[in-house]
């Protein structure tokens, strides 16, 4: 893809995000007409997270080639992939909601961005001071993102929230059908303690 | 060819002579050149050119860490923006952007 055109996708993106922000912060307020706004973007919309999953798969990528390119492989290319796998399988449960799956992609994505950090640090063999204060402070930054990908997974989880229609990474993900077996398995559970 | 000492730091130049006038061209600091240079006078330019690319190894590098940083903060945003509008539109609410609370009364769009 032409540069230009990676940087109009990627201001698309950004203004995107400015704008749900937006609408986040007055929905939050109790603006009625924001949430009015805001349903159709998260339920109707499979394009806005696209972007996200075709981004984190994207970065993921990136950061696999740089840590196991040029001849320093901390770990090889496989042996790579099969973690996030078997992360992604152990984060992801048996059930996802796909915000739960897009929560597991920024975690892995995060976790691959602490390593790469790690890596580039410990695989110096002379620094300057300046030099490791600047990798230390990228490392905290790196890690900080990471601790809220972690969070944030947890507090969805903690507040059991509805799932939401979305696609990720081109694989439609019909929440809908999750929603109405949750409510046929409540019914279903209910009418047996009716019994 | 000397060594020059500015602000308490030692400098090293190379005198030329451009056009009958003489002209003093920076090589490096001391402290940079030091693990370049061998001792003998020719390898100062050596040196300076090994610096060089190191300096240019280092750009390198903090470019594509600030890229890959850059694309990594910008999908937490967004992915931070999908979880925060789905926790609204499901009837929570970011109390002073802190914790999550579901809202007594519900506050609906008509649609949910």
């Amino acid at each position: 893809m032409a540069k230009g055109k990676v940087i109009a996708k990627v201001d698309e993106r950004q203004t995107q995000v400015k704008r749900v922000d937006s609408l986040i912060a007055r929905a939050n307020d109790g603006d009625a007409q924001a949430m009015k706004e805001l349903r159709p973007m998260i339920h109707d919309d499979p394009g806005f997270f696209n972007i996200f999953g075709d981004l984190a798969e994207g970065v993921r990528q990136q950061l696999v080639a740089r840590m196991t390119g040029d001849g320093k492989a901390m770990l090889t290319k496989d042996r790579l992939y099969v973690r996030l796998r078997k992360m992604k399988a152990d984060l992801s449960g048996s059930a996802p909601t796909p915000l739960e799956v897009l929560l597991v992609e920024r975690i892995l994505t995060c976790y691959l961005e602490v390593n790469w950090y790690d890596f580039l640090y410990t695989s110096r063999r002379e620094c300057t001071l300046q030099q490791g204060d600047y990798y230390q402070r990228r490392q905290d930054r790196a890690h900080k993102r990471y601790l809220s990908a972690v969070k944030a997974l947890a507090q969805v989880r903690r507040l059991e929230l509805p799932a939401v229609q979305v696609n990720i990474a081109g694989q439609q993900m019909n929440t809908q059908a999750i929603i109405t077996r949750t409510a046929e398995s409540k019914k279903t559970t209910s009418a047996q303690h009716a019994d | 060819m000397g060594w020059e000492t500015r602000k308490g730091k030692r400098y090293l130049y190379i005198k030329m002579r451009e056009g009958g006038r003489v002209v003093s061209q920076y090589v490096g600091a001391a402290s940079a050149l030091g693990e370049f240079h061998r001792g003998s006078e020719l390898s100062f330019y050596a040196a300076r050119r090994a610096l060089e690319r190191k300096r240019a190894a280092i750009r390198a590098e903090r470019e594509e860490m600030d890229l890959l940083s850059g694309e990594v903060a910008d999908l937490c945003d967004g992915i931070d923006a999908v979880m925060r509008a789905s926790l609204l539109l499901a009837g929570y609410h970011q109390h002073d952007r802190g914790q999550w609370r579901k809202r007594r009364k519900g506050m609906s769009d008509g649609e949910g």
